[in-house]
């Protein structure tokens, strides 16, 4: 017993403790579901949504009492190893434990509708599953090995192919089921194979820091003074395997038909939650592997590609869950360009830049819901003069759609210019980047405002005509946890913007924890560049006077 | 008082424009609404008697008010007022006035949202004017976008929904040019030395670029970026497209606040961030001002001539006449400085006042069509004598406000020697001085006359079509939107010097900051580099006298 404590006492398990309290939740709802009544099994909800409150409160509670006095006392964080340092329970990943287990909140509010209606003859492993990804999500947020990295990432995979077909009965959920499958099956392989060309060049390690030492001087990399081919073979190979979790382009190609096909809470889920946690894990191996110029372009091409063909292609899309697909995909793009530069600013305020388009996607997809579940449609055509039957909903929505679009008053415009000018003040050789991913929100604004435009212009469609007629469809008091999501993030969505300083300082700070000892983020390949050109017609002038 | 004052211009619409959102319900009979256009009537006169009583009241408003928002990212919540700020807010709301009057006979339906849209779009605009930071600039340039996409889809003409999008995207457009200017300026003023936490402050930046830390080229990069942002939204011509269509889809009074405010934001750019803070880019660059303003007024008043549909004539006329801005701006002196002031005002005023018209005509007969009309000058007698009032000003009649403001333009781009041949790099250059393309530009003013003659000859004389025989006259609420125009029109055609002293400290600013470059060696071998023909700027021995008294 003795051993047991000092095990705990040892590996600082108690920095685990969110963790912990999660999976108890999850065996103890797998146990109740099972053994009770046929219909007592969706109160299985209420199980999941008190454990996960419970995780989110830990985890403010670390926030509180184990990170905020270490802040104040002396700049050291708090770097004690967790399970023989196979976790980091930095600052870092517990902002993006905090952001992971914000949204499982109000995933779980709006799948209960869900659940309800169309899912009712398993609940409860529903929501166990769920939880599951979430545990997934969260471990990799912190993950500081190769080993505990993949686990979690397969459990965060595995995870998500069950609840994407989720929906036995419906056809284009076992196809999005097995699309994803197979896709997510080869860039798993292929990260898989990543690892191994790591773990080889690094001389057996696994722990990302170790790697990161060994790497620098291993013989096999670094060959008459340049690096070895299995460099960029590697990095290309851990990229893309993270890169079908984020979704960009060209690893999109499931994006669409899985998001369509998935129930709204999994698609919620997959396109915010499952996106966080992989860009938690590439922030953390990029600092391991980010290397040579070539890197940067590789980025820059992704970011690009995704930015454009996202934006393009959604102005096409007739099913609501499609277009958002598609901006997501873009959104992604975004994002990708605070990864280019790698300054703790820019990791901070992509950090922010996640926080808002988990506030504003979720509640994207929470409106979607909720408008599915009322009509039972997810055409965009069909959203037609909803102003009429939901002027609320439609005001709702309408901030979400231009939170997405970056226009102000919302978060997503405070968090894209924050984003940029992050990027620009790193250095100025991005600023044609910039202006690229300024031109692809341009475009963006066509397809949200044609949304808007239908919602409150149009006349209303047959199916917003029969809203409160049909029966079938679910009514505004059942569907009351998903009104309570559109509150909190629409809440959210509208006041982070105004908030943004205290927010993305805490994100910065949080990003000095991801360089390792021995490491400093300036001593990047990319530096700070200063003015050279401009400190010459300073010091001209100054000699002329 | 001191600048907090200022907070209210923007404070205020917000609150009216969240009191119509979220306060009172939305009962569409008929004696409700007129309830409804009262109280934003009553809101509006709350405004804009504000307004004058800080337009009246001394004080300070040039000490900037400023509240750290995101200091970890240099950003402020700042705002200021010099008389130019202030004088664009009073036209503002004055036009927003006469924009809620005219709504009584234009806007039917679906008020509650048309006034919580109006009011928020008044606040950006007023936000626009006011705001002394960049980041806070470009947040109330954007803020602006969305309440006018929705005032023209929803109560605009049959192509609305075309138009409103038009319009976003080509504003959208520029504002790429924008930020990506703003986020260069501020990298480049994170060197110089300033407390990081008030990098997008306007006095920064400004410091920034008189410390001579960016360099030359830069600077002309970023001129350009700004000058197309703000030149879409002035418009200038090859992106003047949004307007015409804007203007002819939208209903009469956002037609009226379009003109008369929306252009303005573009011209104001222009003077602040192009010229005030840029002047070495702005003296290599005043050629190519010039051949711009040139085109602006000579193709689109071409292109008036030939319409058939009456508020698109006017919409390019109005075109046409920004560009009288833009041709003032070049002549980099006070007279054109204070003649594109002039000009930015009063074509705010006539053009208003002219799209009222035109909304006037058109309500009584549901076309806009020239071909259609005629002889409504015995039907419609006092809508015919506002209507002529205003086209004569709007060609520029003695006495009337816009010849002041004209005449300024063109007697400083006259005498301007900013430069006496325009350089095209390899290709060669053009043997046109400052005062060739004046007198080009002086076409503009004869083919105005022209279109605006030709216009009323078609609309008010001739035979009176038998189908329209009994078209009322002038309605009381029109009557007073159109005799306050009238008011201004011709206070300021006899006394211009009221408003042309008001602003004179504004053009001082400008033109110092062009003879200060004037004695800087390093500057003009910089300008003689890149473009070998670009002169220094040649200052009048009188330029800095008031030019009332003219």
């Amino acid at each position: 017993m003795q051993e047991f404590f000092k095990f705990i006492v040892d590996q600082n398990l108690s920095l685990l403790a969110p963790e912990l309290i999660l999976v108890t939740t999850i065996l103890v709802g797998l146990i109740c579901s099972l053994s009770a009544k046929e219909s007592d099994r969706q109160d299985t909800w209420w199980l999941a949504l008190v454990g996960v409150l419970a995780t989110f409160v830990c985890l403010l509670m670390h926030a509180f009492w184990l990170y905020a006095p270490a802040v104040t006392q002396s700049s050291q964080w708090l770097l004690k190893p967790v399970l023989f340092a196979a976790f980091q329970a930095d600052l870092f990943s517990l902002s993006m434990r905090l952001m992971l287990s914000f949204g499982m909140l109000m995933v779980l509010l709006i799948a209960r509708p869900f659940v309800q209606r169309q899912c009712h003859y398993v609940p409860g492993e529903f929501y166990i599953i769920l939880l599951t990804a979430l545990l997934g999500g969260m471990l990799l947020s912190g993950a500081n090995d190769l080993v505990l990295g993949f686990v979690a990432f397969e459990t965060l995979g595995i995870a998500s192919y069950i609840l994407v077909g989720f929906l036995r009965s419906d056809a284009r959920s076992a196809e999005a089921a097995f699309k994803y499958l197979v896709y997510g099956t080869a860039s798993t392989a292929v990260l898989l194979f990543g690892f191994s060309l790591l773990y080889g060049a690094s001389g057996g390690f696994t722990r990302l820091d170790e790697i990161m030492v060994a790497i620098r001087q291993s013989p096999a990399f670094i060959s008459a003074g340049s690096l070895n081919i299995l460099y960029p073979v590697m990095s290309i190979m851990i990229f893309a395997g993270i890169a079908f979790k984020l979704s960009v382009a060209p690893f999109h190609l499931w994006t669409p038909d899985v998001y369509e096909g998935a129930p709204y809470p999994v698609t919620a889920f997959l396109s915010v939650l499952s996106k966080l946690a992989g860009f938690a894990f590439a922030l953390r191996i990029l600092m391991v592997i980010v290397g040579p110029e070539a890197w940067v372009s590789l980025l820059a091409a992704v970011s690009i590609l995704s930015m454009l063909l996202g934006n393009t292609v959604a102005i096409f899309q007739n099913n609501v869950k499609r277009l958002l697909a598609y901006s997501t995909i873009a959104h992604a793009g975004y994002i990708l360009l605070g990864l280019l530069v790698l300054t703790p600013e820019s990791v901070g305020s992509l950090v922010y830049y996640l926080a808002t388009y988990l506030l504003m996607n979720l509640g994207a997809f929470a409106s979607v819901g909720y408008f599915y579940h009322l009509t039972g449609s997810d055409k965009v055509s069909d959203f037609a003069g909803l102003v009429k039957k939901r002027p609320i909903l439609t005001f709702v929505f309408s901030i979400f759609l231009l939170s997405l679009a970056g226009i102000p008053i919302t978060a997503g415009f405070f968090a894209k210019f924050f984003l940029f000018q992050s990027v620009i003040m790193a250095t100025t050789e991005h600023l044609w980047l910039i202006i690229i991913a300024l031109a692809a929100s341009t475009i963006s604004l066509y397809y949200y405002l044609n949304i808007i435009r239908l919602m409150v212009i149009a006349e209303p469609s047959d199916k917003v005509l029969l809203i409160d007629s049909e029966p079938r469809y679910m009514t505004d008091y059942q569907l009351l946890p998903n009104r309570l999501a559109l509150a909190v993030t629409c809440a959210g969505t509208l006041l982070l913007g105004f908030f943004a300083d205290p927010a993305i300082q805490l994100f910065t700070e949080s990003s000095k924890a991801l360089t390792f000892p021995g490491r400093q983020v300036g001593a990047l390949p990319i530096q700070n560049p200063s003015p050279s050109s401009s400190m010459v017609v300073a010091t001209t002038t100054a000699k002329h006077k | 008082m001191s600048s907090s004052a200022l907070n209210f211009l923007i404070l205020l619409p917000l609150i009216f424009s969240g009191a119509f959102a979220f306060l009172f319900n939305a009962e569409e009979d008929p004696a409700r609404l007129r309830q409804v256009h009262a109280l934003a009537t009553v809101f509006a006169a709350i405004l804009f008697l504000f307004n004058l009583f800080l337009l009246f009241i001394p004080g300070s408003y040039d000490t900037v008010f400023q509240l750290p928002w995101f200091p970890s990212l240099g950003i402020h919540y700042a705002v200021g007022a010099d008389n130019l700020s202030l004088l664009l807010c009073s036209l503002t709301s004055f036009l927003l006035l006469m924009a809620v009057i005219s709504s009584y006979s234009n806007i039917k339906h679906r008020l509650k949202l048309y006034y919580s849209m109006l009011f928020l779009l008044i606040s950006a605009v007023m936000g626009v004017f006011l705001a002394r930071d960049m980041f806070l600039f470009l947040l109330f340039w954007e803020l602006e976008l969305i309440p006018m996409y929705f005032l023209i889809a929803i109560w605009g003409g049959p192509r609305r929904s075309y138009a409103a999008i038009k319009f976003v995207l080509y504003t959208l457009f520029g504002s790429i040019f924008l930020i990506a200017a703003i986020l260069a300026l501020v990298w480049y003023s994170s060197f110089s030395g300033l407390s990081p936490d008030s990098l997008f402050l306007f006095d920064s930046v400004a410091h920034t670029i008189n410390t001579g830390l960016v360099p030359f080229g830069a600077q002309v990069l970023i001129f350009i970026a700004f000058f197309l942002a703000f030149g879409i939204k002035l418009p200038m011509v090859p992106f003047h497209t949004w307007l015409p269509d804007a203007n002819v889809e939208a209903p009469t009074p956002i037609s009226m606040l379009l003109a008369g405010i929306l252009l303005k934001m573009g011209a104001y750019g222009l003077i602040r961030f192009c010229f005030e803070f840029l002047p070495q880019p702005a003296h290599a660059l005043v050629p190519y001002v010039a051949i711009a303003a040139f085109v602006n007024i000579v193709y689109t008043a071409g292109i008036a001539l030939v319409q058939e549909d009456l508020k698109k004539l006017i919409a390019y006329s109005s075109v046409s006449h920004m560009g009288f801005v833009l041709l003032g701006l070049a002549a980099l002196n006070a007279l054109g400085f204070s003649g594109a002031i002039f000009v930015i005002v009063s074509h705010g005023i006539v053009s208003a006042a002219l799209f009222m018209c035109v909304g006037m005509v058109y309500r009584r007969t549901h076309t806009r069509l020239l071909s259609e009309y005629g002889g409504f000058a015995t039907q419609m007698p006092t809508i015919f004598y506002f209507t002529l009032l205003m086209s004569m000003a709007s060609l520029g009649l003695p006495l009337l406000i816009s010849f002041a403001g004209e005449s300024l333009v063109f007697y400083g781009a006259y005498i301007s020697e900013a430069f006496d041949s325009i350089s095209f790099g390899v290709i060669g250059q053009l043997p046109w001085s400052m005062q060739t393309i004046t007198a080009l530009s002086a076409l503009g003013i004869i083919i105005g006359a022209a279109y605006i003659l030709l216009m009323l000859k078609r609309a008010f004389f001739g035979p009176l079509p038998q189908h329209w025989q009994a078209l009322p006259d002038i309605e009381k609420s029109e009557l007073v939107v159109m005799t306050s125009f009238a008011a201004l029109v011709l206070l300021f055609g006899f006394c211009p010097q009221i408003l042309n002293g008001y602003y004179q400290p504004d053009v001082k600013r400008l033109v110092d900051a062009y003879s200060k470059m004037s004695v800087s060696d390093d500057v003009s071998q910089n300008t003689q580099m890149l473009f070998k023909n670009a002169r220094l700027v040649y200052l009048l021995p009188n330029a800095n006298q008031p030019l009332g008294n003219r």
